[in-house]
């Protein structure tokens, strides 16, 4: 009975896996917090901040604090690189094989100086990141997929500057057991990959970027760039339900593009003096008071209900939207500096593994639901907002606790 | 009280040679002349530096230490883990940033530009340190809940598994009423948890009850009730959940659908819609039935009442052979499986008109309604003669609820909603430690939202009651008895009325304080301290940030500048930007602040009569704010100042506030730099030199720096 003695492993380090982790250690559980990735924050920690002079409530800054608190709390233990192989389950119990990749670089050794980021030559294609809040560590991770010495075994200019000795190629995965009383799956959404609408241009037309890349460009770099020329665009269309609301497809809404798609705009306008364009289905709420923020978006920025059909490459760098404004008219073209498309929340790829080797829950979506012993956190379950997640997984703990305390 | 705490300086020499520099000999002279003991290291941010570091902080009898080093040393560096290893805890070692640009150049490093002066301002922040002791602190078991539907049996059963008390007050008589836009799976859920709660133990039911007054705080509050024998009694409960919301109006704008015999509300279609005998009673009508549905036409529509249309619509087609149309603006299809419903009932034969600048006009008839409406995607005018048109409904006008908003101590918004529009208090804390909001208390959510925040305010219920007892930390807070006239000004200020009464004097409830330090910068009296972060801590920093040495002798005058920065926005933001590699401004000095709302205005008058050139403000963006209010203060403040700046001669642009999010370390260095050539642009600070202006801000400047210390 006593939760002092339980422990829980929590699949996912993004704003839901943490929330619940903090809720679970917060009442003595031990957790075992399992990350993919090479840090922790998962996509809530690339959100840019979208003030204007005043906040708008995007809720992009709710997993910093959140994430400080993880990365200093004694109660969690952390697997970074980390992926669950098997689940087993014993009675009430689980028994969760993890293989953690290896860094490459040692998270003791490694001080960030950036010596390696300097002579690094596939430093562009991100062969060595920085983690997303700083805390997190190591504090330059190199990624297998970009890094050239696991293309030609050779390129280890990187492991020859290091004055710490940090980076070691040499290093293996390995598979280590660990033992819960119960799981938390928050292995969140997956971004629509919006290459697969190829009539939109992503991949294909320079300048067509999704949301998310524009967010984390704002975050990183203060504002807003064009991938062409690296210049910041003068108007921007972004162009809604990309990956949301189609019939043969992901028949559902996901709740939070409208949202994110408007308050970028008018951050855009506001901030960096940008002219902007919406091409919309229908709007979708969020938000209080948002009357008075409906009125002032339609004030500032060119709302278009209709869906452009096509986006190519036009003259003088610019990239063209042909879409329909009235029926029964010809088409317009629009030329704009930057496209971006709002792209909605896929479920987790993962997911259907996942829920047969934990025996979660799937619905006809691809989500995850909750079954005893088994709690799904966050957007995992649905497309939910940052403040959603927030609860959703703060609630997720609480039947995870009543489950322990349950337990004999 | 503890004793005082003994602690040391660290000091890392770069690289090589490091200590003979001339920077790094003022650092070592500025931490011996307070008499405090220097210990240098070698490569602090490297394995090897981090474990000597390690290895003294374990032997040398200290309770803490300050280690000053560049940004590569601090957080997330190698020093954590080898005083893990050690038995130490992280928290022994303050990290210091001192460096002017080391990154990438390990083993060259350079004393930043006024890393003495920042050096004596950590020693006194040091010195300052409080180390809270903990207590146990009763807390009532009893939790009050208010509402009688779905959310509020939900919330009642979590709290009873959860082993607490529960006071339950439903405004009408019976428990699970009808709550005919949630659906039919609800109410039968709603019935089930009603029967099954009332054999409970633990669970008082007031049936009509009202709640008269909450008096105390969170853990203790006190609560009047008046029951429907119109008797008054109170009880004490730890915690509250308003699971009602407030009452709606029919959605209609402009359209000209009042409320009459054949213009009604969802709610009551649905509730029609319950047998069809009961609807043809209603709509007396010979063959199909034509019903118009109305959406969103006035305010914003929430996914529910789409989903209820829907709902509605489907019922219409299915069991009475009816002839829908829903009138919409923008389908809010943002709830769970509400996409698939729609095609559902249009595959049925509803249809659907949406508008975006037009909206319909209705004339309700005693037997129907005429619609006529301009088609946005025919472009072209259409009507329509209905038996029945439902309207979807929105909050109202409600003296009840107003009132019941005044009793919790709460502000009720335009929307109806409780909550105070701010990030961190979404989607179920309030402006009152203790009370949380759920579901149409707080906002227009849809269920399976408002369901999860019954999960969430469960988790906030325990996280402060527990088993009845909660650690709280003692002494935080401190009224200097002597001091306070007893004006309640931090009862009013307390952003999480925090702040109570004890023998008629205020005394903060340790469960509801954040310690943010609004109510000592409001306090006229200059009567409450928080520890460890009291007036004479941050006179003596803002003192000590000011270069003592006659300036311009050797180089141009250079202009200083203070920074106050909110630990939980501006703080994060600069550290982040430091480990990035940019460069600290010169001549800006920071005290990093709880909250903005503890910059006390004598705090910026201090600091120009210290002579410094210009203030600067760092806090979170106003409804950002970690503790609700204190940027708003802030903000308050600002103005103020800068009027009694421009009347005493001293140009306001030398103030300047600003918001930072916590992910913004990519601005805010640039933030700075701007703020900086501002005041270089302004010149030098008058009242260095002219003693009018001097004389004239000390009359508003109460005396921080000796008097206000915390007694004891």
């Amino acid at each position: 009975m006593d939760l002092q003695d339980k422990s829980v492993l929590v699949i996912g380090g993004g704003l839901a896996g943490i929330t619940a982790s903090l809720e679970l250690a917060g009442q003595g559980v031990r957790v075992a917090l399992v990350e993919k990735d090479d840090f922790l924050g998962g996509q809530a920690a690339r959100l840019a901040c979208k003030a204007l002079d005043t906040c708008q409530k995007c809720n992009g800054c709710l997993a910093e604090p959140r994430l400080a608190a993880v990365l200093s709390h004694p109660g969690i233990e952390l697997w970074r690189r980390s992926r669950v192989e098997q689940v087993v389950r014993n009675g009430r119990g689980f028994t969760v094989r993890l293989r953690q990749e290896p860094a490459y670089v040692d998270p003791e050794r490694c001080n960030g100086c950036g010596q390696c980021l300097e002579v690094c030559p596939a430093a562009g294609e991100g062969a060595l990141r920085a983690p997303l809040i700083p805390g997190d560590r190591p504090r330059l991770a190199i990624s297998p997929t970009s890094c050239l010495y696991f293309k030609d075994q050779r390129s280890t200019l990187c492991q020859d500057i290091c004055p710490e000795e940090a980076i070691d190629f040499g290093q293996t995965p390995r598979q280590v057991e660990i033992k819960a009383d119960a799981l938390v799956l928050a292995t969140g959404f997956q971004p629509y990959p919006a290459a697969t609408k190829e009539r939109l241009g992503h991949g294909r037309v320079a300048d067509v970027v999704t949301a998310l890349e524009l967010e984390q460009g704002l975050r990183d770099h203060g504002g807003p760039v064009r991938p062409s020329d690296g210049r910041p665009p003068a108007s921007v269309a972004f162009i809604q339900c990309v990956g949301s609301r189609e019939r043969l497809g992901h028949n559902y809404c996901s709740r939070v593009c409208c949202g994110y798609a408007l308050r970028l705009g008018r951050h855009l306008r506001s901030r960096h003096g940008a002219q902007v364009s919406i091409f919309y289905m229908d709007l979708q709420s969020f938000g209080h008071a948002l009357d008075d923020f409906m009125a002032a978006a339609r004030q500032e920025l060119n709302l278009i209900r209709s869906m452009p059909y096509d986006v190519y490459q036009g003259h003088g760098g610019q990239v063209v939207l042909e879409y329909q404004a009235v029926s029964g008219q010809p088409p317009v073209k629009g030329r704009f500096d930057l496209v971006v498309l709002s792209v909605g929340m896929a479920p987790n790829p993962d997911n259907p593994q996942l829920a047969q080797a934990c025996g979660a829950g799937l619905d006809h979506h691809g989500f995850l639901s909750s079954r005893p012993g088994v709690f799904v956190a966050g957007a995992a379950t649905r497309p939910l907002d940052m403040a959603e997640v927030v609860a959703q997984a703060a609630g997720a703990a609480q039947e995870a606790l009543r489950y322990l305390e349950e337990c004999p | 009280m503890k004793s005082p705490n003994r602690y040391g300086v660290f000091l890392c020499q770069g690289g090589h040679g490091g200590q003979e520099s001339l920077d790094f000999k003022r650092l070592r002279w500025t931490a011996e002349a307070q008499g405090v003991p220097v210990f240098e290291v070698t490569q602090a941010c490297a394995q090897e530096g981090a474990a000597a570091v390690a290895r003294l902080t374990g032997e040398g009898g200290f309770d803490s230490f300050i280690l000053g080093a560049c940004p590569l040393a601090g957080p997330g560096g190698p020093l954590a883990g080898e005083l893990w290893r050690a038995g130490l805890k992280p928290e022994m070692v303050q990290h210091l940033d001192l460096c002017q640009k080391p990154l990438g150049q390990t083993g060259q490093c350079l004393v930043m530009d006024g890393g003495a002066l920042a050096l004596d301002q950590a020693l006194v922040a040091q010195a300052a340190r409080f180390q809270p002791e903990s207590r146990e602190m009763e807390v009532s078991r009893r939790v009050l809940v208010l509402g009688s539907g779905l959310l509020a049996l939900k919330a009642a059963r979590g709290l009873l598994l959860g082993g607490y008390k529960v006071l339950l007050i439903t405004p009408g008589r019976r428990l699970a009423p009808p709550e005919p836009l949630l659906g039919l799976e609800a109410k039968l859920e709603a019935t089930a948890l009603a029967r099954e709660l009332e054999a409970a133990e633990r669970l008082e039911v007031v049936s009509r009850g009202e709640l008269l007054r909450l008096a105390g705080s969170s853990g203790g509050f006190t609560a009047t009730v008046l029951d429907r024998q119109r008797r008054r009694w109170t009880r004490r409960a730890g915690a509250v959940l308003v699971t009602q919301g407030p009452p709606t109006r029919l959605n209609s704008g402009d359209t000209g659908l009042e409320a009459g015999p054949r213009v009604v509300s969802l709610s009551d279609l649905l509730i029609w819609l319950s047998s069809p005998e009961h609807f043809r009673k209603k709509v007396p009508r010979q063959g199909q039935p034509r019903v118009g549905l109305a959406v969103g036409l006035g305010q914003e529509a929430s996914p529910m009442s789409l989903r209820a249309a829907c709902l509605a619509a489907r019922g219409l087609v299915s069991e009475l052979g009816a002839e829908v149309t829903l009138f919409t603006s923008q389908a809010k299809m943002a709830a769970p499986d509400l996409e698939e419903l729609t095609q559902e009932v249009r595959g049925l034969g509803v249809v659907f008109v949406k508008f975006d600048s037009h909206r319909p006009q209705a004339s309700p008839r005693p037997d129907g309604v005429g619609v006529s409406y301009f088609e946005e995607i025919l472009g072209r005018e259409l009507s329509q003669d209905l038996d029945l048109v439902a309207v979807d409904e929105v909050p109202g006008p409600g003296q009840a609820w107003r009132g019941l908003a005044r009793v919790l101590g709460l502000a009720a918004s335009g929307d109806g909603s409780l909550q105070p529009d701010q990030v961190n208090a979404l989607p179920t804390a309030s402006a009152r430690a203790g009370v949380f909001l759920l579901g149409p208390a707080s906002g227009a959510w849809d269920l399976p939202a408002a369901l999860d925040q019954v999960g969430q305010a469960l988790a906030g219920v325990r996280a402060l009651l527990g088993q009845g007892k909660a650690r709280v930390e003692e002494g935080r807070v401190r009224v200097d008895r002597r001091r306070c006239a007893i004006c309640l000004t931090c009862v009013r200020v307390c952003p999480r009325q925090a702040m109570g009464r004890q023998d008629r004097r205020p005394e903060a409830n340790p469960l509801a304080c954040t310690a943010c330090g609004t109510c000592a910068s409001e306090c006229p009296m200059e009567a409450i301290q928080i520890a460890g972060q009291d007036d004479q801590r941050f006179a003596r920093e803002i003192g000590a940030a000011v270069s003592k040495s006659p300036s311009g002798l050797l180089t141009a005058p250079e202009r200083e500048m203070l920074v106050f920065a909110c630990a939980n926005s501006a703080g994060p933001a600069l550290a982040a930007a430091r480990l990035a590699g940019r460069p600290w401004p010169s001549g800006v000095r920071l005290v990093q602040v709880p909250c903005a709302g503890k910059v006390d205005p004598a705090y910026v008058l201090w600091a120009f009569q210290q002579g410094l050139d210009g203030v600067l403000v760092l806090g979170c963006y106003e409804d950002a704010c970690h503790s609700l209010t204190g940027s708003t203060w802030a903000a308050y403040r600002a103005g103020h100042l800068r009027r009694l700046l421009t009347e005493a001669g001293c140009d306001p642009r030398r103030l300047i506030s600003a918001g930072v999010a916590p992910g913004m370390h990519a601005q805010v260095m640039d933030m700075m730099e701007q703020a900086r050539q501002r005041v270089e642009g302004l010149g030098a600070n008058p009242l260095k030199t002219q003693a009018r202006v001097r004389e004239f801000l000390s009359r508003f400047t109460v005396r921080i720096d000796e008097t206000y210390a915390i007694a004891g």
